[in-house]
């Protein structure tokens, strides 16, 4: 989506215009919710943050500065949504809970790769530390540069870099055992 | 070799996008919470105009009190004195320069007046009534 178009929508967003938020919802929400799903590696997580990510982005629409991409400031309120999730003691009996019902569901395609897909992550990031993952996922997962994960992160432009170092090291030592 | 893996699992990483398992309802969803809040922040900007209103004018009401409650006792704490003084002491030992002293002093001087002039009404009934008894 242009830039230009989305401005417009945003514009109506902070004026209360839900049909204008209804629609900046289904042009992000496939972004916001492949974001959360690789920082949480669970899909009712990953939908409930989608959930929360959207509420504080319709509370806080009239804060966005359009000095930064709109993507930028939806990732900047993902990460910080999915940490909030990671700290909470939740997490681990929602993640328990998950695998259970997935089994029941109909979609069993979509539940099989997601599967695929959360066991990939997992053992890739698993002895990562947080800051260390999200660096991986934002750069080398959703392609972003350098200026924008500085912006989402609130990271030096150094730390970031010797972090993503750490972390390649680690995940390509990883590849030769999987 | 390290390399070229890692650049081929972070693709194939990248190639798998999770699913939504149903984009239109987590769509629904957002959109009652959204809907849901913005009538919410309607009703509680006018909880809060009119608790910030009832505050000020609560406020105000209480510093009206306590000004009607300390601001006369201040002015009594000047009066009583005055009083207390005046009565303790005798009219001729008034400031007759002070104004409200001036005022009391006219006062007493009034009543022993009227007292004098009550007695010698006295006198001279009792002096009429005594000379027609003895006609």
């Amino acid at each position: 989506m242009e830039d230009i178009y989305i401005n417009k929508y945003i514009d109506l967003c902070k004026h209360g215009n839900t049909d204008a938020f209804k629609y900046v919802v289904c042009e992000y929400q496939q972004l916001v919710y492949t974001l959360a799903f690789r920082i949480l590696c669970n899909e009712t997580d990953a939908e409930d943050a989608t959930q929360d990510t959207f509420i504080k982005i319709w509370q806080n629409i009239k804060k966005y500065k359009q000095q930064y991409k709109f993507s930028t400031w939806i990732y900047k309120i993902t990460t910080h949504v999915c940490y909030d999730k990671l700290r909470s003691k939740q997490h681990i009996i929602s993640e328990e809970l998950t695998d259970f019902v997935s089994f029941s569901e109909e979609n069993q395609e979509d539940l099989l790769h997601n599967k695929e897909l959360k066991k990939l992550i997992t053992k890739l990031s698993s002895g990562l530390s947080p800051k260390q993952k999200l660096l991986f996922i934002l750069s080398d997962l959703e392609d972003l540069k350098s200026e924008e994960i500085v912006v989402i992160t609130e990271l030096s432009a150094a730390k970031i870099k010797s972090n993503l170092y750490l972390a390649r090291k680690y995940i390509k030592s990883k590849i030769i055992n999987l | 070799m390290n390399n070229d893996l890692y650049i081929e699992l972070t693709n194939k990483i990248k190639n798998l996008q999770p699913k939504i398992s149903d984009s239109q309802i987590l769509t629904a969803n957002i959109m009652h919470n959204v809907e849901r809040l913005k009538h919410k922040n309607k009703y509680y900007r006018i909880l809060t105009v009119t608790s910030w209103s009832s505050s000020i004018a609560a406020s105000l009401l209480i510093a009206l009190f306590l000004f009607e409650q300390f601001l006369p006792q201040n002015n009594t704490k000047i009066e009583n004195p005055q009083i207390l003084s005046i009565s303790t002491t005798t009219v001729y030992s008034i400031d007759i320069n002070s104004e409200k002293t001036a005022t009391f002093y006219d006062f007493n001087q009034f009543l022993r007046i009227k007292k004098e002039r009550q007695q010698k009404h006295r006198r001279s009934y009792s002096y009429i009534i005594d000379k027609h008894q003895n006609l």
